[in-house]
């Protein structure tokens, strides 16, 4: 279950990036540094980024546990919703 | 009661302050107005013969709007526009009043995102997401 729910939130966060930050075809790693690898993101970028995933997801992240650590990469910002999620599954 | 005084928190003034009424403002979401007569200045060019708002205005008054919503405190400093993605629906001509949106989608920091749309006699004219970068944003706040 809860890997079918990361897999998931993988998926979103995939079209966020493709689509609304227009990614497009770059290669996307899971581990890759959101802000300083290949990516490169910028902080409206990560505003767009949690933006579109809230949106799709019809979850509320709550910005004062949104920081380096939580979006350092793919990986951890899945970890950070999933988490987000299992505690407040009711949450839109 | 008129809103109006809000437009006086904007850093802009004539002949670039193109938010002219404010009908309603509650946090998150002001709906305001743009009153053209006909005799604006980019409208001799913009184009001859055939005056047309230009979209960039359109995008422009309604950053200027937004800022009201990014940045409601009494001293605004307009906040900086730092992205864009409207589509231009139907031509704007004068003399007309286009009604304005903004709608805090979320913040981050100084960062803010927000819905816009344009619209004239109930017909929508442009709309689109806008990013707008204010220095002395209010508390964060989990919008």
């Amino acid at each position: 279950m809860t890997d079918s729910k990361a897999e998931n939130i993988y998926a979103t966060v995939d079209i966020v990036l493709r689509e609304d930050l227009k990614l497009g075809d770059t290669t996307i790693d899971r581990n890759s540094p959101l802000f300083d690898g290949a990516l490169g993101l910028d902080s409206l970028d990560a505003l767009m980024l949690v933006s579109g995933v809230e949106k799709r997801l019809g979850i509320k992240l709550p910005n004062k546990k949104l920081g380096k650590g939580s979006m350092e990469n793919i990986d951890a910002f899945v970890t950070f919703v999933l988490d987000e999620m299992d505690a407040e599954p009711t949450s839109s | 009661m008129s809103l109006d005084h809000l437009i006086d928190r904007l850093p802009h003034r004539a002949p670039f302050l193109f938010v002219t009424e404010i009908q309603s403002s509650v946090p998150g979401h002001v709906v305001g107005a743009w009153t053209l007569s006909g005799e604006e200045w980019f409208l001799a060019g913009h184009f001859p013969g055939r005056p047309m708002v230009p979209g960039v205005l359109l995008t422009e008054a309604l950053a200027q709007l937004g800022g009201l919503v990014a940045d409601p405190g009494e001293e605004n400093t307009g906040g900086m526009l730092v992205s864009s993605d409207m589509r231009f629906r139907s031509p704007v001509a004068p003399p007309t009043t286009i009604k304005l949106e903004a709608k805090l989608i979320r913040s981050m920091g100084p960062l803010h995102l927000l819905e816009v749309s344009a619209t004239v006699d109930g017909t929508c004219c442009a709309d689109g997401t806008i990013g707008l970068m204010v220095e002395n944003s209010p508390e964060e706040t989990d919008c």
